[in-house]
């Protein structure tokens, strides 16, 4: 019973992580974007506390 | 008029993407922007910021994986009977098949995701690094050293957006003999106010690259027109910018009114190339830069030769 319910875990880890990969896929992040992303960072202005 | 000095630049590195720049010390988790393949605190070749964050994602890959193969280990080693056991190991090989293929498939796509998620992570680090080598551009400038300066400038400049950089490479650029085979820039120096030195440099840019007037910057002409005139030779400074405009049909277009403006202080060869495009395009909105044109060229240089059936 255990074998099972342990294959059934590793299955499910896997179904999650296709999910995940799944859904970073539709994102779709292009290179570009990564790089405007950088610079926002890099030039975003703090407000003062 | 402060004395020019000639000098020749470093070549600075062609990037498709800024974040390209950045390398990193894995050792001291430090970034670094400049030309230096080593890091100077403790000597390690540095790694593209890419890959640091690749490695991460590895890392995260590689523990999902073993989570996996842990799950059919513990599978396979609780089967109570040979048909589970047989079960426990011909599903685990599935599944660590298909683990394989998605990763195969979609990993580039959680790379880029965690790569963007890293730079959030480390912008305090990237900030941090960027201080630092400002830091030294101003230990340059203190001990004189403005060519190195210019250059540490010039690599901060792709990543900090902000006037104080734009001016300060405009200031350190406004020391040296601007010549043809340097890598110029014009576009990437533009204040959002407007700025004397600035113009200066337009002045002497425009003398050796000539294609590096641009839209924006035929735009920042036009909206500080009367700042500019005030400047010594002003009006012949926005001359060579409209003449600069000549380029492109489509500045013509959108920039006439400057060019009928300051028709008057085009050089000779801007505005026989003037009169051959009005010539050409005369009926497409041109009429009222036809006539000034004309005119310039019919009180001008009527018994030119070059001008002769042109117009």
């Amino acid at each position: 019973m255990l074998t099972y319910f342990l294959l059934f875990a590793a299955f499910l880890l896997l179904a999650v992580r296709f999910l995940k990969l799944l859904r970073l896929k539709r994102r779709n992040l292009s290179n570009a974007e990564i790089d405007q992303h950088l610079h926002a960072l890099l030039n975003e202005k703090r407000d003062s506390p | 008029m402060r004395k020019r000095i000639g000098v020749q630049f470093r070549k600075t590195r062609k990037t498709t993407h800024t974040y390209e720049r950045i390398q990193a010390c894995t050792r001291c988790h430090t970034y670094h922007v400049l030309w230096e393949t080593h890091c100077e605190t403790c000597g390690r070749t540095y790694t593209p910021i890419r890959q640091a964050s690749h490695a991460v994602t590895r890392r995260y890959v590689q523990t999902r994986f073993l989570l996996l193969g842990l799950f059919v280990c513990l599978a396979v080693l609780s089967a109570d009977t040979l048909l589970q056991l047989a079960l426990a190991g011909g599903i685990g090989c599935v599944l660590f098949v298909l683990f394989f293929v998605m990763q195969k498939k979609y990993g580039s796509y959680e790379r880029d995701v965690q790569f963007q998620h890293f730079l959030t992570r480390e912008q305090e680090t990237l900030k941090k690094s960027l201080l630092r080598h400002l830091e030294e551009v101003g230990n340059d400038v203190k001990e004189g050293h403005l060519k190195e300066a210019y250059e540490k400038t010039r690599e901060l400049g792709h990543f900090i957006d902000s006037d104080t950089i734009k001016i300060r490479k405009i200031m350190f650029l406004n020391h040296y003999v601007l010549r043809k085979d340097m890598e110029l820039e014009l576009e990437t120096l533009i204040p959002s106010m407007y700025d004397k030195d600035f113009m200066e440099y337009v002045r002497e840019v425009i003398k050796v690259q000539p294609s590096l007037v641009k839209k924006s910057v035929l735009q920042y002409v036009r909206r500080y027109k009367n700042q500019i005139l005030l400047l010594e030779n002003g009006d012949q400074l926005i001359g060579q910018v409209a003449g600069a405009a000549l380029r492109m049909k489509s500045y013509v277009d959108e920039y006439q009114d400057l060019i009928i403006e300051f028709i008057d202080f085009l050089p000779r060869e801007r505005l026989l190339r003037l009169a051959k495009m009005v010539q050409t395009h005369k009926d497409e909105g041109w009429e009222q830069l036809y006539h000034s044109t004309k005119n310039r060229v019919d009180t001008h240089y009527a018994f030119d030769p070059d001008f002769k059936g042109i117009l």
